[in-house]
């Protein structure tokens, strides 16, 4: 009763904080390359956690979210290009432009469910990327067709969002991926959330109580497309080359969805957690045997998958914690009887 | 209830297991698969034998997943063979007897993953130089990391002009520009006019050249396209008809329907492997016969696995632009036995992409061996001073693509890469353009003779030398 | 032009035929167990490389080797569904039904088996060089010239052969009564006696014979590559939706569709820009009418 009582903060979240510290602090101290691992987890951890605040709670499966990443980091780099915009503001109009693309697609689509609805969300990626591929100009827009937009180095220059080091970009996505991460916690703990949780649990009931179905899961999507429109100005910031055939491809789409289904689709941490878990395996699998054993590290990809889906049904979030705690517990109370028996 | 659990769980392990037992007889034989171990056992022996012997890193970066894995894998086949070949002959004199190590990783065909590995490549792996990667759209960004990390980067492959424009230092080129490309192109369809007086006046009297766009719509295949339509435009021919298609088509006999109502004297077409199959397969179908014939910038149709899966009679009197000299294992001994060594070990003659993985991998190690140091801007002032000829390749076998010299200009270009040509004449590669690389005795068929009923009938098979006249 | 009109329609079709074949499996699975299986492109390939392999080392064409893939495809349905979609299903009995996680098994089977091909036999592209495949079917009529494999025919009159028996199986056997029960009420025929789970791995391992056919008829004019079931299986779930997901005969007419649209909308448009045409197509039909042409209503 006693340690009840005495409960704090802490309590639980040891090994959640200790992870968190790591990747505050650990990226300080390693190799560039390793550096450069935490950068792409926190890039799919932003991406996918982004999906989950539209895709988690609702309970869709968007195999096309790769479609607003890509958005986003078309408007940001031609507004660099073109108007020589800074990409800190230009990011903004960019999120909000992709929230209200966002939104308009979402309008029909979320009229489909289940398989429909991932059908649809494929079809569009597809539409969207061979449509890119193919038109150099739109509304006297120059978006280069197959060529990609190509970002010139401007000097290591803090307003040109580039930087020297790697961990500058880190501390960026940690900031983003931070943003995402308290947004999908305060959506879950708001009168929204109940909605959606509510509309993914049963719809017709959900509708029935006068909840406005399309109406909350549009303004999901406008928040998810709004923050998943940061990651593609990162991506193409970072890598300075956006390629329609790559940001627009179903297979981003279904790595953003696989690694938030994975980690825990619906809670907060869990996109963070999948990312953390995979991102790593698959760079370490792609680099060791992507010279000798090319698909390997895809193959273990889909194999992972099916072992999540057929033992952790709800993603890794929920066992991984309820591990950890019951660890925690067991050291805790370890120390607990030592004092008690110190005390006698 | 657990045990069922754990019996799924067993069955899965099995067919994991099953699989990687699968693979170990099987992934033998493109003989590359082994062929970086065996290099990297071959350096780690050398290296505990003799502590002092320092170790040279050459990065590879190609697409050994994705719609060109194909080329990559042969890319791959030529550097690490070329390596071997240092290797077996005392590594790298001027440091010692250096022995080479290759680092490949797999682009994955995409920017973000390339950018990615030649990262590492510069971070982890620390290599002295960085050679890749076949496809232009990740060569861009790709190089570019190089740049950054003050890393010699040899494109090989990427023919997007930009990528020897952008002002970097640390970025060199020995193969052709996609400009280069299509003037040869435009050379050859020259050459041809005048070979044939008769098709000429003909054209003319039918109002001027015209020429058909039939290309993939990704970077490589606009850019030809976008480059060819501009020169084409400057001769005064007139485009009747630019087709982009989406790739990985399993029919294209609607693109030939087009093609054919638009009734062009030339056919330029751009696609990898997969595409080029069905696309070949359906003109030849549909009969279509350009009086000066099908021309491909390469890409699939300088492929072996194209000429696996197509007949004689479908490639019979088309024209490929070769990005190496074919003749070469016929004009040099030295490249005739490196043809045999490689059907040995990987089952295919030099293709233009074994030849132009080998030279950018010995160029790569010319400019070391002339630097003498693994010092990074001592390799780049080597690649800068670098001038070999081809006649000097004797010994050192750098330029199997066979180009006259390799030197690159203030951006990094070789101005001297040059491919071939090529005209399939009974089912053999006729070089006929540049005039250094033309098999002697022979000229263009033109024009395309209507021979759909007989064509390909006697044709040798594909790979066999030209018999000299 | 109505020349090449016409031409381009009568390939459209041919072709049309042939991915309507690579559809009906799928739409079959849907139908009775409601699973979109996302492994259906790999499955595809798995079953070329399989007449791959009976072609090179026995030289046994790939029409004969259906009656020594087929059986083995069937088996590897039937422990698909056993092993990792029942168990799922029996999990979530009851509870709100998750349509996410069943999306999911698939699509990691489908990486898997994709995967696992390329790493075994890399990613060159392979060909059976058959009979049916070096011989050509000709129309000449004056300057008409209408020309194909006769393997691509063949593949088109597999659609409604496949198409036929499946309807014969499922609407005038013993078993397709049970499959009928099943896909019509669950619940309902599981309290008449029907083993559900059962007939779920016979419909599963049907669907995925019906693909190994296609799978011969494919690889008689097409490439054998670890990568041919991702182009496939992307188109044949538009089709089925098109036609109506669990339609035997939408299958074959959203295929036809969907060729059609390609071939003769390729002579008015760019054929990149056509490409587009069938994605915007699919769209369209499913904001107006999401059950597909030939599907029953409903809500989806």
């Amino acid at each position: 009763m006693n340690t009840k009582e005495h409960s704090n903060f802490f309590q639980g979240k040891v090994f959640a904080i200790l992870g968190l510290l790591i990747l505050l602090i650990v990226p300080n101290f390693v190799d560039t390359n390793v550096q450069i691992v935490f950068i792409l987890i926190l890039f799919y951890a932003l991406c996918a956690s982004c999906w989950n605040i539209v895709c988690g709670f609702v309970g869709e499966l968007s195999l096309g979210h790769a479609v607003f990443l890509g958005v986003g980091a078309y408007i940001s780099s031609l507004l660099l290009m073109d108007c020589s915009l800074s990409p800190w503001i230009g990011m903004f109009i960019a999120a909000a432009i992709t929230a209200v693309f966002g939104v308009i697609v979402g309008l029909p689509c979320f009229r489909l469910h289940g398989p429909y609805f991932a059908l649809t969300t494929i079809a569009l990626g597809e539409l969207i990327r061979i449509f890119v591929e193919n038109n150099e100009t739109v509304f006297g827009i120059n978006l280069r067709g197959a060529m990609g937009l190509v970002l010139k180095q401007s000097g290591n220059q803090f307003i040109a969002f580039e930087f020297a080091n790697k961990i500058t970009y880190y501390y960026v996505l940690v900031a983003l991926v931070a943003v995402t991460i308290l947004v999908t916690w305060l959506i879950k703990n708001s009168k929204l959330g109940f909605y959606l949780t509510a509309i993914k649990s049963d719809p017709d009931a959900a509708e029935s109580l006068g909840i406005k179905l399309t109406k909350y899961k549009l303004i999901a999507m406008g928040i998810s497309c709004f923050l998943i429109s940061f990651a593609g100005t990162f991506y193409a910031q970072y890598f300075r080359y956006v390629g329609p055939s790559r940001i627009f491809s179903h297979d981003m789409s279904v790595q953003i969805a696989l690694i938030a289904l994975v980690g825990g689709q619906g809670t907060v941490f869990g996109p963070l957690m999948g990312a953390c878990l995979l991102v790593p395996i698959t760079e370490f699998l792609s680099e060791e045997f992507g010279g000798t054993l090319p698909g390997l590290h895809l193959f273990i990809y889909g194999i992972v998958m099916i072992l999540v889906v057929l033992y952790m049904p709800r993603g890794i979030f929920h066992p991984v914690t309820k591990l950890f705690k019951s660890i925690e517990a067991k050291l805790f109370s370890f120390g607990k009887k030592s004092v008690q028996k110190g005390e006698k | 209830m657990q045990t069922r659990k754990h019996l799924r769980l067993l069955t899965l392990v099995i067919v994991v297991l099953m699989a990687a037992t699968g693979c170990v007889p099987q992934t033998v034989a493109p003989a590359a698969t082994e062929a970086p171990t065996q290099a990297a056992a071959a350096t780690e022996t050398t290296t505990t034998d003799s502590a002092d012997v320092p170790v040279v890193k050459i990065g590879f970066v190609w697409p050994l997943t994705g719609n060109s894995a194909t080329i990559g894998q042969q890319h791959s086949d030529g550097a690490l063979m070329a390596i071997e070949e240092i290797n077996a002959n005392g590594g790298i004199k001027s440091m010692g007897g250096a022995k080479i190590e290759a680092v490949v990783y797999d682009s994955e065909t995409s920017p973000d993953v390339g950018s990615s590995r030649v990262e590492t490549l510069c971070t982890k792996d620390n290599v002295d130089i960085i050679v890749g990667c076949y496809n232009s759209a990740v060569t861009f960004p790709a190089s570019e990391v190089a740049q950054r990390y003050s890393t010699p980067f040899i494109s090989m492959g990427g023919v997007k002009n930009e990528i020897t424009e952008r002002g970097y230092e640390w970025v060199f080129r020995v193969n052709n520009k996609a400009s280069y490309d299509v003037a040869e192109m435009l050379k050859g369809v020259d050459l041809c006019l005048q070979a044939s007086p008769d098709t000429a006046a003909a054209v003319e009297a039918d109002g001027g050249l015209t020429y058909a766009l039939v290309y993939e719509s990704t970077d490589w295949g606009s850019d030809n396209a976008r480059i060819w339509k501009e020169e084409a435009d400057k001769r005064g021919w007139t485009c009747v008809l630019d087709e982009p298609v989406t790739s990985g088509q399993s029919d294209m006999s609607a693109q030939a329907i087009k093609i054919k109502k638009a009734n062009p004297d030339v056919i330029n077409f751009s696609f990898y492997t997969n595409d080029a199959i069905v696309f070949t397969k359906a003109l030849f179908a549909n009969k279509i016969n350009p009086r000066l014939g099908v021309w491909s910038v390469g890409g699939g149709s300088q492929d072996a696995a194209f000429y696996k899966a197509c007949s004689p009679a479908e490639y019979e009197y088309s024209f490929v632009q070769e990005d190496w000299n074919v003749s070469m294992p016929y004009l040099y001994d030295w490249a005739a036995k490196i043809s045999e060594d490689c059907y040995a070990k990987n089952g295919y003659y030099i293709t233009s992409f074994f030849a132009q993985g080998w030279t950018a991998a010995k160029v790569a190690i010319a400019a070391i061996e002339a630097a003498g140091t693994n010092d990074k801007e001592a390799i780049r002032q080597a690649l800068v001073n670098l001038d070999v000829k081809l006649e000097d390749c004797a010994d050192s076998h750098i330029i199997l693509t066979g180009y006259p010299e390799i030197k690159f200009d203030q951006d990094g270009q070789n101005t001297f890469s040059s491919g071939t040509i090529i005209q399939y004449q009974n089912g053999v590669q006729i070089g006929f353009s540049p005039l250094s690389a033309a098999t002697p005795g022979y000229s263009p068929i033109i024009p395309i003779p209507d021979d759909f009923a007989t064509r390909g009938s006697t044709s040798k098979p594909w790979g066999t030398a030209p018999e000299v006249k | 032009m109505l020349d090449s009109v016409l031409l381009a329609l009568i390939y459209g079709i041919l072709q049309g035929g042939a991915y309507g074949a690579i559809a009906l499996g799928l739409s079959v699975i849907f139908g009775v167990t409601r699973v979109t299986n996302f492994a259906h492109g790999a499955m595809l390939m798995l079953s070329t490389f399989l007449y791959y392999e009976l072609f090179t080392r026995f030289g046994i064409d790939p029409y004969i080797g259906i009656l020594l893939v087929t059986p083995v495809l069937y088996l590897l349905g039937m422990a698909t569904q056993k092993f990792l979609i029942t168990p799922l299903l029996k999990k979530e009995r009851g509870t709100t039904q998750d349509p996410a996680s069943l999306l999911l098994i698939t699509l990691g089977l489908g990486y898997a088996i994709s995967n696992l091909f390329m790493m075994i036999y890399g990613s060159d592209y392979k060909t059976i060089p058959t009979a049916a495949s070096r011989s050509y079917l000709t129309v000449e009529i004056g300057d008409f010239l209408f020309t194909t494999q006769w393997s691509r025919v063949i593949a088109f009159l597999a659609a409604f052969i496949i198409g036929f028996a499946l309807w014969f199986i499922i609407n005038k056997t013993e078993l397709g009564k049970k499959i009928r029960a099943v896909s019509q009420n669950r619940d309902a025929a599981a309290i008449c006696g029907v083993d559900v789970y059962k007939t779920y791995a016979v419909a599963f391992g049907l669907g995925i014979a019906a693909v190994a056919v296609a799978g011969a008829c494919l690889s008689e004019y097409y490439f054998v590559q670890p990568q041919v079931g991702t182009l496939f299986g992307t188109k044949s779930f538009l089709i089925v939706v098109l036609g109506g997901l669990g339609s035997i005969p939408g299958a074959i007419l959203g295929g036809l569709i969907f060729g059609i649209v390609e071939s003769v909308g390729a002579q008015f448009i760019t054929s990149s820009a056509s490409s587009m045409l069938t994605f915007i197509l699919f769209m369209i039909m499913l904001f107006i009418r999401p059950s597909g042409l030939l599907g029953k209503g409903g809500k989806v």
